[in-house]
């Protein structure tokens, strides 16, 4: 038997969803932003990190809500997905990016539910 | 109390309002008048409804280089639009002018000179735009009874038919004038026209620009020519330099641009610093006329009075924007005024008839050089009241970028010279607050005539200027490329070479405390400042930063009659419309990139459009632009 996660608890999996839904969202709205022609952040380094930001919180949600994984990796995408989450939308707010930071508070309530919903049926394999 | 101020401020409004003119809502000239007062008398857009201010139109002209694609040199698209004869007329920094339907932006002609894309005089590309004149008695029929003028990096002033776009065949050499057949040091550089010259009546007042911290001795002298506007021919030639100084020094031209007053015909030239800029051991002589106001005649180019503004000026200090011509109501009595806005942050308010100061100015105490051959003037003239637009002191360490840096700003600063305001350049690297880019910059101010209310933005910057002895300067820039020598001027002809660069971390924070710059208006009836406030935000990668830092400005607010002050300046690619009784921000809008010229309004079959230029500042910003960008209420 191994510590792995299948992600059984519907909640923590649709808080996982929620988060990898709101970072998709950003992400393209980050990309948008980036190449926006004549845009106030496009082109920017700040913008191309919360491109970077917004894609890897797609990916460990994503991660978190389709596959499986050890469930001291599940704490770490936690705490990693926070920072993310948290990090984005500082830097939303300095770029001014409402939509994005709309988004981010979303990604916080998908964490949230999330972690309530946590309570991880530990598979046999 | 408040409230009842309010009502007084709008029925004093209401009241000059009722006397607006047609003419008045035109923009014919670089500062929308002759007197530089950057005022219109449009009241359609107001405190109330600028909020609802939309895009009536854009242009981009396409004349812009990021030094890519096979331009080398980048562009600094610093063109006031003109509004003249129901056309806008603009100069771009390839030289061309382009002249645009006031309501759409169509373009109607176009005008290009086919100038060099080079460099030649200053870091990049620049065109401050166009100068316009019509005939008093124009003959029906004829071309260029209405002129548009544009000037270039090399010297050249064109003159174009203001309806058809077609060269003025008869101005000058089949219409372009050659100003550097006037230089009296040829080889050295080009005498740029990058500002449109100052017209009044049938004369051309025309100054240029150089490169006088490049090359220290035997510099072209800053000569002023009066021409006829529809001949080229010369009328008059202002010297500025003494004869014997023109062999160790050089410039102390007139680069910015200038005031006239209409009913005297007086010129009011801003004159720069000579050069050497930043070591002055051989021009000990007096020149009385260097970083300078000068009034001249305007028909002879006689001087009727001058007032220096820096003795022995080695900080590079020119006099940077014409001063404001404005009569103000004193101790009950109507004085022909002029403020004249500095680089060091002082605001001299001179009777314009005589230049004697209407507030008080000061010969203060100041630190000596300890540079070998240099003798500093062991005073300098500052304004007390109004209170300068820059504090005495600096704000010292930024104490973030000194953090990011790991100390680096505080450990830069304990190397330098610094003991306030007018330190010298020293060979151990001198504080400059300000320095040469700080201050107010080349737009200088802005006033409401009615209220006497003078409005201006300022930077707080800061530069370290540091002198190396000859073979020190030679053996560091030998073998560097022209953008790895960019902050290094060779002063040839004297001892020292000088480094010139922003105090900045490794990072390229400024390691100085903020605000980086502010808006100030001032009552001129008392001196008295009514408010200051940090102005716009800076942008590192994409962030802005916070609203209290402010941001350095470039370019000059406009005041309209209904109390409002139109700005771009800050380098967050925003324009704004400020209330001229409050400082407080009423709208905002993004352009494509810093709008660091002064806008124009004007009033075109029954609307009001204000239009800004948003080229950027390849110096201080990496978004440039070619946008022309037009706004007014919904129909």
């Amino acid at each position: 038997m191994s510590d792995t996660i299948l992600a059984a608890d519907r909640a923590a999996v649709r808080g996982a969803c929620l988060i990898a839904l709101a970072a998709a969202v950003g992400f393209v709205i980050c990309l948008i932003d980036y190449f926006t022609p004549h845009g106030t952040i496009a082109h920017q380094w700040g913008t191309l990190l919360v491109v970077i930001s917004t894609l890897l919180m797609l990916g460990a949600s994503s991660w978190i809500t389709f596959g499986s994984m050890p469930r001291w990796l599940l704490i770490l995408f936690d705490v990693l997905i926070i920072f993310d989450i948290l990090g984005t939308a500082i830097c939303a707010y300095f770029l001014e990016a409402p939509a994005l930071l709309v988004f981010m508070v979303i990604a916080l309530i998908g964490w949230i539910w999330h972690l309530a919903g946590d309570t991880p049926r530990i598979s046999a394999s | 109390m408040l409230k009842t101020a309010s009502i007084a401020f709008a029925a004093a409004i209401a009241a000059v309002t009722a006397g607006a003119s047609a003419q008045d809502q035109n923009w014919d000239t670089f500062n929308g008048d002759l007197m530089a007062q950057k005022y219109s008398t449009a009241t359609q857009i107001t405190p109330q409804n600028v909020k609802n201010l939309k895009k009536a139109w854009e242009i981009r002209t396409g004349d812009m280089s990021t030094k890519l694609f096979g331009v080398p040199a980048e562009t600094y698209f610093e063109a006031t639009p003109i509004f003249a004869d129901n056309t806008v007329y603009i100069g771009t920094p390839f030289y061309r002018i382009f002249a645009l339907q006031p309501d759409t932006g169509k373009v109607k002609w176009i005008f290009d000179p086919h100038e060099p894309r080079k460099a030649l005089t200053q870091p990049g590309m620049k065109s401050r735009g166009v100068a316009y004149w019509q005939s008093a008695n124009p003959m029906a029929g004829q071309p260029c009874q209405k002129i548009v003028y544009i000037g270039t990096m090399t010297a050249k002033l064109y003159a174009v038919d203001a309806d058809s776009g077609k060269a003025c065949t008869g101005f000058a050499q089949n219409g372009v004038l050659d100003i550097d057949q006037w230089n009296t040091a040829k080889g050295t550089w080009p005498m740029s026209i990058l500002q449109p010259p100052t017209v009044f009546k049938n004369m051309l007042i025309i100054g240029w620009a150089g490169k006088d911290w490049a090359i220290g001795h035997r510099a072209p002298a800053g000569n002023v020519f009066g021409v006829d506007a529809q001949t080229g021919r010369l009328k008059w030639t202002f010297n500025v330099l003494p004869p014997e100084a023109v062999k160790n020094s050089g410039t102390a031209n007139v680069w910015a641009s200038m005031s006239v007053d209409p009913k005297t015909g007086i010129v009011y030239l801003p004159v720069s610093s000579p050069s050497p800029n930043y070591w002055g051991g051989n021009r000990k002589e007096k020149l009385p006329y260097a970083t300078s106001i000068t009034a001249l005649n305007s028909q002879t180019g006689k001087v009727i009075w001058s007032r220096q503004l820096v003795h022995h000026d080695i900080w590079d200090y020119d006099t940077n924007s014409a001063p404001v011509l404005v009569d103000i109501q004193k101790d009950g009595k109507t004085i022909p005024a002029l403020v004249q806005s500095t680089k060091q942050g002082y605001l001299f308010v001179l009777n314009r008839t005589n230049g004697e100061p209407i507030y008080p100015i000061t010969e203060m105490p100041v630190p000596k050089s300890d540079v070998p051959g240099e003798a500093t003037s062991p005073t300098q003239p500052v304004v007390l009241h109004p209170q300068p637009v820059m504090p005495d002191k600096w704000g010292g360490v930024s104490w973030i970028a000194d953090l990011v840096s790991a100390g680096q700003c505080s450990r830069i600063f304990k190397t330098v010279r610094y003991d306030g305001k007018f330190t010298p350049p020293s060979l151990k690297g001198t504080l400059a607050f300000p320095p040469t880019v700080g201050g107010v910059e080349w737009g200088g101010g802005a006033i409401d005539p009615a209220h006497g209310i003078y409005v201006v933005n300022n930077s707080y910057t800061a530069q370290i200027f540091k002198l190396m002895p000859r073979k020190q300067f030679d053996a560091k820039t030998k073998g560097m490329s022209q953008d790895e020598a960019q902050d290094y001027f060779a002063q040839s002809g004297t001892p020292y070479g000088v480094y010139v660069h922003n105090f900045f971390n490794w990072l390229n924070m400024a390691c100085w405390a903020p605000p980086y710059g502010s808006l100030s208006a001032y009552d001129l009836k008392t001196g008295n400042l009514l408010w200051k406030k940090p102005f716009g935000q800076i942008q590192w990668w994409g962030f802005y930063m916070p609203k209290s830092w402010g941001s350095v400005t470039i370019g000059a607010p406009i005041v309209t009659r209904t109390g409002l002050i139109f700005i771009g300046a800050s380098m967050d690619s925003r324009v704004r419309a400020v209330d001229l009784k409050t400082g407080k921000v009423l709208w905002k809008a993004d352009v494509d990139a810093p709008a660091v010229a002064m806008p124009a309004t004007y009033m075109y079959k029954g609307k009001q459009y204000v239009v800004f230029t948003a080229g950027g500042n390849p110096l201080l910003t990496a978004k440039i632009s070619d946008q022309v960008v037009a706004f007014a209420l919904p129909s």
